[in-house]
């Protein structure tokens, strides 16, 4: 664990804004923020990062962690960029890896690597308002990243981004997080999240509706539903439930308590033939809609 | 609180600053527009002074004589002659001494200002008197510029009051002492009737009164103790008056320029929201700590460039000025608190809104108080001690500029100084931790700014 939140809650006036909320992120791992606009989830972020107070409840680092500045442990992209256009690209991202408590070596080292590794050498000396809109953007990531800190929290990091980039960005955050970095990735952009993240949380009107590993949750919500190709047709069986029969494609669900390996071993104990299987999957935004719907109706 | 933190923040503001354009601009064009007007003025100044000059020689050269003819014995010229010469010792007197012995001026200034002071001394000089014994005569000596007026006296003025006042011509009228004259005449006229005494007594009917009053009140102004007043002693050195000027008027553009400044950066921060990403380094606290002492540096070396181009050529003029370590040590720390007072203010306020005109609103009337204390100067000027300059003393928002006006001036006692400090102070700290508060709810707002209720609404909440 390298981030513990426990109990927090903060409201503004009469809004309450995160109510409540408890979650942990593993270290290495990519977490996705998820939720519609106005759950609370900038909110919660500036908590993490130490820009408000939570009215109640606490955030806390690793242990291994707790000693050193928190703010200098967690790098943080913000959803509205922004940055000192008129100052230049190499001065900037200096200046905030020195804020992150790294030396002048250190910062000139890690600077001219992040520059080097999104292609942005070239204009290292360059002022800012004078890049396009990608590279700003590109700038802002390396700005989050320079210190190397072992949590990142990135709010949206793919807008603004033509594919060539969002694939460096995207190729950037998963060398990251093999290398050990936790990731936050709050996004609207449900495909994104459903391709980076390990685990998500969802939340709505300020409380978490939904959290756990991305790929049980989808499981949990896809419900066992399967489509096997077989040759003959497969017999009949407590083990599941034919919904639709296609030519070679049976459409069924497993019963209760039977797992996808379980059923295998059954079809071919049964003597049929095998010639595919995919596991039927709800998409991440249906499960987002449905989820989000769902708690509005309570 | 984290000090590497707070420097860095106070660095970049530094040199920021430093490499734009505009400092330097204020810094050096600000002095060299006001050198120049000044320098326009006095130019100005010596052409008029000049010309005046040649015209009053022109006037008249003849000395400082009248001419008279009594054959009726009306004027008694020995009392005329027996009055004292005026002892002259003016403001005006002391300044041209001042100039003339003091300053360091080059030959070509300082011909106008001894011509005005020979000018000036001629002009103070009392007329004289001679007797002629005929018109002929005296009109004689008038045409010979022997005596630049002639009065005659008809033989039956007693009688008729006739008389003639000859001037060489239309354009050599002078200012002449009539009322003097006139004095004497009168004085002549009475003597035929009434001994000196009761002459005395018809001249001056009031003189011999004695003020009385029923009822005594307790003084509306104290008059200081002699001790007192050697303690708070007024410059004798009328150049002086100049520091106190520079001194306050210095102390106003430096906090007014550096406050404004450091309002302008922070509105455009959040403009372009870099402030999220510097408050995900740091605490608001240092962040607010940073940016006031990085422009207090701006401010401070923009004081020395200012003071090298200000003072260094009145040095070198002037015989220098009274002011002692201690005053500037006075000077330099109510500059430094009074600064950081509306500096801190400013931040807290000026955090809560969005733009630069909405943070013009919030602090125009906090730079007003600060510059009030212009308007009572020259009041403060006559009487230092007055309750305006007092209250402005004290009253921190106005003390910085009162104060150093006073410490310009000389007359700020030490024990003042003290008291106005520490409620400078203490009034800083205050606000310190109040614009603490504002500043890490505002710098994340946005929108429209709040209304006045809801800034002591958000400060309860904080």
């Amino acid at each position: 664990m390298i981030l513990s939140v426990s109990a927090v809650s903060k409201s503004f006036g009469a809004l309450k804004a995160v109510d409540n909320v408890s979650f942990t992120i593993a270290k290495g791992r990519i977490c996705g923020f998820l939720g519609p606009n106005g759950a609370g989830k900038t909110t919660l972020i500036r908590m993490i990062m130490d820009i408000y107070a939570p009215d109640e409840g606490q955030v806390d680092l690793a242990p291994d962690l707790v000693d050193r500045d928190r703010k200098n442990q967690i790098g943080y992209l913000p959803e509205v960029r922004g940055l000192y256009t008129r100052a230049k690209v190499r001065e900037t991202l200096l200046y905030f890896a020195r804020l992150k408590g790294l030396s002048k070596q250190q910062a000139r080292e890690n600077t001219d690597f992040f520059l080097d590794r999104l292609k942005m050498t070239d204009v290292a000396d360059q002022k800012i308002e004078k890049l396009s809109k990608g590279n700003q953007q590109k700038i802002q990531l390396i700005s989050a990243i320079v210190a190397k800190p072992p949590l990142l929290i990135l709010d949206e990091p793919f807008s603004g981004l033509d594919p060539v980039n969002i694939k460096m960005v995207s190729d950037l955050i998963s060398e990251l997080c093999r290398e050990g970095v936790s990731i936050v990735l709050s996004t609207h952009q449900m495909n994104q999240a459903e391709t980076f993240c390990h685990d998500i949380l969802l939340f709505n009107k300020g409380r978490l509706v939904l959290s756990g590993e991305l790929e049980a949750i989808i499981q949990q919500f896809s419900g066992g539903v399967l489509m096997v190709e077989t040759v003959p047709e497969i017999p009949p069986s407590p083990l599941y439930r034919l919904l639709r029969r296609d030519g070679k494609e049976n459409h069924i669900e497993l019963a209760e308590d039977i797992t996808i390996t379980s059923f295998l071993h059954w079809l071919v104990w049964s003597g049929v033939e095998i010639f595919g299987l995919q596991p039927h999957r709800v998409p991440l935004s249906d499960i987002f809609i449905q989820e989000v719907s769902r708690h509005e109706a309570r | 609180m984290k000090p590497a933190k707070i420097l860095l923040v106070a660095k970049r503001e530094y040199w920021v600053q430093l490499r734009h354009w505009s400092f330097w601009l204020v810094t050096f064009g600000l002095p060299l527009l006001l050198m120049l007007m000044g320098g326009v003025f006095l130019g100005v100044f010596l052409y008029l002074a000049g010309r005046e000059m040649k015209n009053l020689s022109r006037t008249d050269n003849a000395p400082k004589v009248i001419g008279v003819v009594d054959p009726a014995q009306v004027v008694d010229l020995a009392a005329l002659a027996a009055l004292d010469e005026p002892q002259r010792d003016t403001k005006r007197d002391r300044t041209f001494r001042f100039i003339l012995e003091e300053m360091n001026l080059p030959a070509d200034m300082r011909r106008p200002f001894e011509q005005a002071d020979v000018m000036m001394r001629e002009m103070a000089k009392r007329y004289r008197y001679q007797a002629f014994t005929d018109r002929e005569a005296g009109e004689e000596a008038l045409r010979e510029r022997g005596i630049r007026a002639l009065l005659v006296i008809d033989p039956d003025y007693r009688t008729n009051f006739r008389g003639d006042l000859v001037y060489v011509s239309e354009k050599k009228q002078h200012r002449l002492p009539i009322r003097e004259i006139e004095q004497q005449i009168s004085r002549g006229l009475m003597r035929a009737h009434f001994d000196e005494a009761t002459i005395d007594h018809m001249t001056e009917p009031l003189a011999g009164l004695e003020t009385r009053f029923l009822q005594t009140e307790p003084a509306l102004v104290e008059e200081a103790a002699p001790d007192q007043a050697a303690q708070e002693p007024q410059r004798e050195n009328p150049m002086d008056l100049v520091l106190g000027g520079f001194f306050s008027m210095g102390m106003i553009m430096l906090v007014l320029i550096s406050t404004n400044r450091l309002l302008m950066g922070m509105v455009e921060e959040k403009q372009n929201r870099v402030l999220e990403v510097l408050l995900s380094s740091m605490s608001a606290g240092d962040l607010m700590g940073g940016k006031v002492l990085g422009l207090g540096a701006v401010a401070f070396t923009q004081f020395l460039v200012w003071s090298m181009l200000g003072l260094l050529p009145m040095f070198m003029l002037f015989r220098g000025f009274d002011m002692s370590v201690l005053e500037l040590v006075l000077f330099l720390l109510y500059f430094v608190l009074g600064y950081l007072l509306l500096a801190t203010v400013i931040l807290g306020l000026g955090s809560l809104v969005s733009n630069a005109q909405e943070a013009g609103q919030w602090t125009g009337y906090l730079i007003l108080m600060f510059i009030v204390p212009l308007y009572g100067m020259p009041f403060v000027l006559k009487n230092p001690d007055s309750w305006f300059g007092t209250f402005c003393t004290m009253f921190p928002f106005c003390s910085p500029v009162m104060a150093a006006f006073r410490l310009g001036t000389g007359s700020l006692g030490l024990g003042e100084a003290i008291i106005s400090l520490t409620i400078l102070a203490a009034t800083w700290y205050l606000a310190l931790r109040f614009s603490a508060k504002l500043f890490r709810l505002g710098i994340l707002m946005t929108g429209s700014a709040p209304s006045p209720l809801k800034v002591l609404k958000l400060l309860r909440e904080a």
